[in-house]
């Protein structure tokens, strides 16, 4: 996962800091966190984690003022600040002050507020840097990428021929098995998350009729570029390391035509 | 002429023949038919809305609260150590629909996506430069969001079941 740079682009090693190294991954590595044992650690309640956190977070010491940054916004709930290792110039780094570590242990008042900026921080950046695009980006996880113990919301601008090819995403197949697999185990927790009973799901019908949702073609089966040749006899796996090895890459589409620019353009 | 409907709108709507994974009639959320990685969601409005910048405010509020929870549950559904929550805005930035939309990536260690960029650091001269550009924008968007700000009253921290908590954080660090 590393690349060969030392500090990710979320970490502000500014040269007039008091000394901060790279704060990467979350927990900390400063020098109180040592002290405690891995045992203390677990015992500690998710408040006391988070207080922990917070005195290492190099992000809650920008948000108080005692490490410098580039403010371009700030008001009671979040705090935006330019990145200092930008993929794009003008690549804005949103964040609440009350240190969260990823989205969902955010209440939905904030994170909500931290989009509504987001969404002006992402006019405000195609005005001032006269950009026709902005990708708004954000990483759960060390492995979808995150590299702050803080929570962020990246709005990063974008022009025709910038060579930022990472959010251009690759388009994959997926076996027809896996992905009903994938459809039902979502559906399950997502509707539990909801409070969405069987009865009231109209969306969706009974397990062993159709678990898609068809209502125009429910007599007509899914167009399927994939063979059917293997597929249902393939053992559904829990595993997603095998369901992602089993995809087979695609070149990709072309860019559809979409002329956004003329909108794009009136807001300018 | 006529234009092709919109396909975002049709599924929402309830037609074409994608996996819907939730609707309530004024956000919907639904399977990739071109995954970037296994369990790729896209979450769109149902009002037609192109560009980020135009959606309503409700509407992306409420949005924003449909993902997250979706998001949330995908650490649990599918096993998933991370999630990206990624909107592609404008056509140089790969928006993919003329309707807004944003996509859940469910992510694992070497699932074959990479967003650690290369850093390209900038000069303190180029920095003070953009810096003021956008500041001269910020005060509009802060008299904006003066009117909007939620009411000042006490915030109460979210109550973080100890266990909830704990489960997302151990599939964050299966694998790790």
């Amino acid at each position: 996962m590393s690349d060969g740079h030392d500090h990710g682009h979320e970490e502000h090693s500014h040269d007039d800091s008091h000394g901060h190294d790279s704060h990467s991954e979350g927990g900390g590595h400063g020098g109180q966190a040592s002290q405690l044992t891995a045992e203390q650690l677990k015992n500690m309640s998710p408040e006391e984690i988070r207080a922990l956190q917070k005195q290492n977070c190099i992000f809650c010491h920008i948000i108080s003022g005692r490490v410098a940054s580039k403010k371009v916004y700030e008001d009671e709930t979040v705090i935006a600040i330019l990145d200092i290792n930008p993929l794009n110039p003008g690549h804005v780094l949103l964040m609440p002050r009350e240190h969260y570590q990823i989205m969902p242990q955010i209440p939905d008042e904030t994170i909500e507020r931290v989009f509504a900026i987001a969404k002006n921080l992402s006019h405000a950046v195609l005005r001032a840097l006269q950009v026709k695009g902005t990708n708004i980006f954000v990483a759960n996880g060390a492995a979808a990428g995150q590299r702050a113990p803080h929570f962020m919301v990246h709005i990063i601008p974008r022009k025709e021929g910038d060579n930022v090819k990472i959010f251009s995403l690759p388009k994959q197949s997926i076996n027809p098995a896996d992905e009903k697999l994938i459809y039902n185990r979502l559906k399950e927790r997502i509707n539990k998350a909801f409070g969405i009973t069987e009865k009231q799901d109209t969306k969706s019908h009974s397990p062993e009729a159709e678990e898609y949702h068809h209502p125009e073609e429910s007599h007509n089966p899914p167009e399927n570029e994939e063979s059917h040749t293997s597929s249902n006899h393939e053992e559904p796996t829990h595993d997603l390391n095998k369901i992602t090895s089993r995809f087979t890459p695609q070149k990709k589409d072309k860019d559809d035509d979409i002329d956004l620019d003329k909108i794009a353009e009136m807001l300018g | 002429m006529t234009e092709a409907p919109c396909e975002i709108c049709t599924i929402a709507r309830g037609g074409g023949r994608a996996k819907v994974l939730y609707n309530d009639g004024k956000v919907v959320a639904f399977l990739s038919e071109k995954p970037a990685v296994p369990g790729h969601i896209i979450v769109a409005p149902s009002e037609h809305f192109t560009i980020f910048e135009q959606v309503s405010e409700q509407t992306l509020a409420h949005c924003t609260k449909v993902t997250n929870r979706i998001s949330t549950s995908v650490f649990e559904a599918l096993q998933a150590q991370g999630t990206n929550i990624i909107i592609n805005n404008g056509v140089p930035a790969g928006q993919e629909f003329g309707h807004f939309t944003l996509s859940i990536l469910p992510r694992k260690q070497n699932d074959g996506l990479n967003f650690l960029w290369p850093q390209k650091t900038m000069s303190e001269e180029e920095l003070s430069t953009v810096e003021l550009h956008l500041k001269e924008y910020s005060t509009t968007m802060h008299a904006h969001a003066e009117e909007h700000a939620p009411p000042k009253e006490q915030k109460k921290l979210k109550q973080i079941d100890k266990k909830d908590d704990l489960r997302v954080r151990h599939y964050m660090n299966r694998g790790a």
